[in-house]
């Protein structure tokens, strides 16, 4: 898997879990504050998302040579409705521009 | 890897780890009481919402012993048949070895039986035989036990469990498919030496398996913490004694040769 491919599958995975972590939102409110219980079974599938998630920022963070710190900021970034939509444009800048450095350094034409 | 490992930060973010690894796991376990408290209150509300029928409405003779029949409070009409009477040994009540004291229960004129879980006896002679006068029993259902698997050869009038089958092909009359757990007798028959039996308490047998997931989420997160702490530390220890850096790095260039930038 490309750095690049770890970008995609970590963009796709903060849109899926960001989107996730708001229909959470809307069972939390539908179940304490209207005792409706139609979304009960979602809060299962948001729980593996968000592992894939765990998973995709990891293998980014790795590649990247992230510090422990951000990295688990971003993470933690999956659980606070909205915030990942803004955390992963963020993240994304910044590892579109190291991914290029990178690059640049390996074919030696500079960026 | 134990050099990196014994510096200030790793050692830090060890505590951090563990701490996090401990509260995961708590919180599963929590998890997990709570899945089983639910089961028991789902149950115990469907119980609590049954009324007492009388024995035909719930379950007919031979007819097979339904779903929500076991603790279904019933109340019913006969004579008892003391001959039949039999014990079952190797019961416990409130932690003292005993007997279970089982009558069976000539109903519909005599027509069909049931058996009627008396009580609870510390020495067979206390049972006692009731007499074969009209007796209204109140009690709950509750389904016929598996096969006695016992080696031992039980004395007379002992049975090691209470199996339908068995008392199917014994007794003439039509067999209810269940046994009473009887809570009051109009008039009382059962002598005071016979201790009452309280019908099953709930336990959480199944466990709702939604919150079971969530239990075993919580387990994985902890485990992927641990991942992320050794993968962590392994990069760093690499880093410290100067051997190249892990993968991508070091394989990312070459596929990013063949792939031309694209942004």
């Amino acid at each position: 898997m490309s750095d690049r491919a770890k970008l995609t599958f970590f963009q796709v995975m903060a849109f899926v879990v960001g989107v996730a972590l708001l229909v959470l939102t809307v069972h939390m409110v539908l179940r304490y504050g209207f005792q409706n219980h139609a979304l009960d079974w979602w809060a299962m599938p948001h729980g593996f998302l968000y592992m894939v998630y765990l998973v995709a920022v990891a293998l980014l963070g790795f590649a990247l040579r992230w510090e422990i710190g951000p990295m688990v900021l971003v993470m933690l970034a999956g659980c606070v409705p909205f915030l990942s939509f803004w955390v992963e444009h963020r993240v994304t800048r910044t590892a579109r521009a190291q991914i290029e450095a990178r690059e640049s350094a390996a074919t030696g034409v500079p960026a | 890897m134990l050099r990196t490992l014994f510096t200030p930060r790793w050692l830090t973010l060890l505590g951090v780890v563990a701490a996090v690894c401990l509260s995961f796991v708590w919180l599963g376990l929590w998890q997990l009481s709570v899945a089983q408290h639910d089961a028991v209150e789902k149950l115990q509300e469907q119980r609590d919402a049954l009324v007492e029928k009388p024995l035909t409405e719930v379950l007919a003779p031979h007819a097979p012993f339904p779903a929500d029949g076991a603790g279904h409070p019933v109340v019913t009409r006969g004579q008892y048949d003391g001959a039949r009477q039999f014990l079952v040994p190797d019961r416990v009540l409130e932690g003292r070895p005993g007997y279970w004291v089982v009558t069976p229960l000539l109903v519909d004129e005599g027509q069909a039986v049931i058996p009627v879980l008396r009580g609870f006896v510390d020495d067979p002679g206390e049972a006692g035989v009731p007499p074969a006068e009209p007796v209204t029993v109140r009690g709950e259902l509750a389904p016929g036990e598996s096969p006695y698997f016992g080696e031992a050869v039980l004395p007379e009038g002992q049975r090691g469990t209470i199996d339908l089958s068995v008392l199917a092909n014994e007794w003439p009359e039509d067999l209810y498919n269940g046994f009473l757990f009887s809570t009051a007798e109009e008039p009382r028959l059962t002598a005071d030496t016979v201790a009452p039996v309280p019908p099953p308490q709930l336990t959480a047998g199944e466990v709702d398996w939604r919150n079971l997931g969530y239990a075993l989420q919580w387990w994985v997160f902890a485990a992927f913490a641990v991942f992320m702490y050794l993968k962590l530390l392994h990069d760093a220890a690499r880093e410290r004694s100067g051997s190249p850096p892990t993968v991508s790095s070091t394989t990312a260039p070459a596929d990013e040769r063949i792939e031309p930038h694209h942004v």
